[in-house]
C-alpha cells in the first residue's frame, strides 16, 4: 500500500507530460488566436476542476453540518485546498491569454468578476481553516461559509450567457474542430487524475492529523504524555 | 512553518506567469495587434464572444515555447507540492502508529492494574 502513492504520483507526472505533448505538439494551431489558444487545454480543465473542488467542499461541509463527523470536515478542507490550487492555475493562465488577445491583463467583465468572487470566498475558507485553529466553532463557521459559497459557482457558469461580456463561453464551442475538442477532454481527464490524487493525499493527511490529536488528548488524560 | 511553506508555494505558482508574460505579449497571432495600454478588448468588439475554435496549419508554430516553459514550471510546482504532502502524510501516519502503540500499552497497563 505504501508504494501506491509514489507510483501514482509518477504516473501523474507521465500523464501531464503526455498532456503537454497533446496541447503543444499534437494539436494544430488555432486559426484566430494562434499559439496563445493552447493555454485553453489547461486553463479550461483547471476551471472545471476548480468548480468540482468547490462543489465537493460544499457537499462535504453540508455533510459535516448534518452529522458532525470530523472526516467530512477533513474531506471538505482537502477539497477546498485542491480546488484552490486549480483555481490559481486558472487566474494565472487567464491573463496570459487575455493580454495578447484582449490587449489587457484583466477585464472586469461578468465571467472574470464572478470567478474572482468565488475564488475569494474559497480563499477565505482556506484562510479560516489554515489560521483559525481546529476548534469545533471554526469548523462549523468554515462549513457554513463553504455551503453559502457553492451557489456562486452557478453565476460563474452562466455569466457569459446571461450578462454577455467578452470571455469565451464555457467549453470549446459547438462548432470547434474535433481534434481541439478531443485534446481538451483528454487534458481534462489527465488533470482529473492529478486532482484526485492530490485530493486523496490531502484528505489522508488531514484525517490522520485529526486522529493524532485525538490520541494525544487521550494519552494526556491517561498520563502518557 | 508548514503553513508558511504552503503560502510560499502558492506564491511561487504565480511566478511563471510573470516571467513568461513579456514573451506572450509579443505573440504574433492576428489578434495580438492590440495596441499598448488599450482598455477594451482588441480581438472582438464588446459583447461579441469567440464561440468556436478552428485548427490551422498555416501559422508559425514556435512562439509558444514560453507557454510550454510556464506550464512545465506550474506542473513542477504542483507535483512538488503533492510529493511534499505525501511525505507529510507518511510522517503523520508513522506518528499515528507510534501513538497507537503507546496508547495500547498504557491502556493495557491500566487494564491490568485495574484488575
Amino acid at each position: 500500500m505504501k508504494a501506491v502513492f509514489p507510483i501514482a504520483i509518477a504516473l501523474g507526472a507521465v500523464a501531464v507530460t503526455a498532456a503537454h505533448y497533446l496541447a503543444f505538439v499534437h494539436v494544430p494551431m488555432e486559426s484566430s488566436m494562434g499559439a496563445v489558444q493552447r493555454i485553453f487545454y489547461f486553463h479550461v480543465p483547471s476551471a472545471w476542476l476548480f468548480y468540482i473542488g468547490c462543489l465537493l467542499c460544499g457537499g462535504a461541509s453540508l455533510g459535516y453540518l448534518i452529522n458532525r463527523k470530523a472526516r467530512w470536515d477533513a474531506f471538505a478542507q482537502a477539497a477546498a485546498e485542491t480546488g484552490l490550487i486549480f483555481g490559481l492555475i486558472v487566474v494565472v493562465t487567464g491573463p496570459l491569454w487575455a493580454r495578447p488577445v484582449w490587449g489587457v491583463w484583466w477585464n472586469w467583465e461578468p465571467r472574470l468578476t464572478t470567478m474572482s468572487l468565488v475564488l475569494l470566498m474559497f480563499g477565505a475558507y482556506w484562510v479560516v481553516r489554515a489560521f483559525g485553529g481546529s476548534g469545533p466553532g471554526v469548523r462549523r463557521f468554515a462549513a457554513v461559509l463553504a455551503v453559502f459559497a457553492v451557489p456562486a459557482i452557478y453565476f460563474v457558469r452562466v455569466a457569459v450567457n446571461k450578462w454577455g461580456g467578452v470571455h469565451p463561453p464555457a467549453g470549446t464551442g459547438d462548432r470547434s474542430d474535433a481534434i481541439i475538442k478531443a485534446t481538451m477532454y483528454n487534458c481534462f481527464f489527465i488533470l482529473l487524475f492529478v486532482f484526485a490524487l492530490l485530493l486523496i493525499i490531502r484528505y489522508r493527511t488531514h484525517r490522520d492529523a485529526l486522529t493524532v490529536r485525538a490520541i494525544r488528548r487521550r494519552l494526556a488524560r491517561l498520563g502518557g504524555i | 512553518m508548514y503553513r508558511l511553506r504552503t503560502l510560499a508555494l502558492l506564491a511561487a505558482l504565480a511566478a511563471p506567469a510573470a516571467f513568461s508574460a513579456p514573451a506572450l505579449a509579443q505573440n504574433d497571432a492576428p489578434a495580438a495587434a492590440a495596441t499598448e495600454g488599450q482598455a477594451t478588448p482588441a480581438a472582438e468588439p464588446e459583447g461579441k464572444v469567440i464561440d468556436t475554435f478552428e485548427a490551422s496549419a498555416e501559422l508559425e508554430p514556435m512562439r509558444y515555447r514560453h507557454l510550454w516553459i510556464a506550464y512545465s514550471a506550474i506542473w513542477f510546482l504542483v507535483f512538488f507540492f503533492m510529493f511534499r504532502t505525501w511525505k507529510t502524510s507518511q510522517a503523520t501516519a508513522a506518528q499515528l502508529d507510534g501513538l497507537k502503540r503507546r496508547l495500547a500499552d498504557l491502556e493495557g497497563k491500566g487494564g491490568t492494574d485495574g484488575n
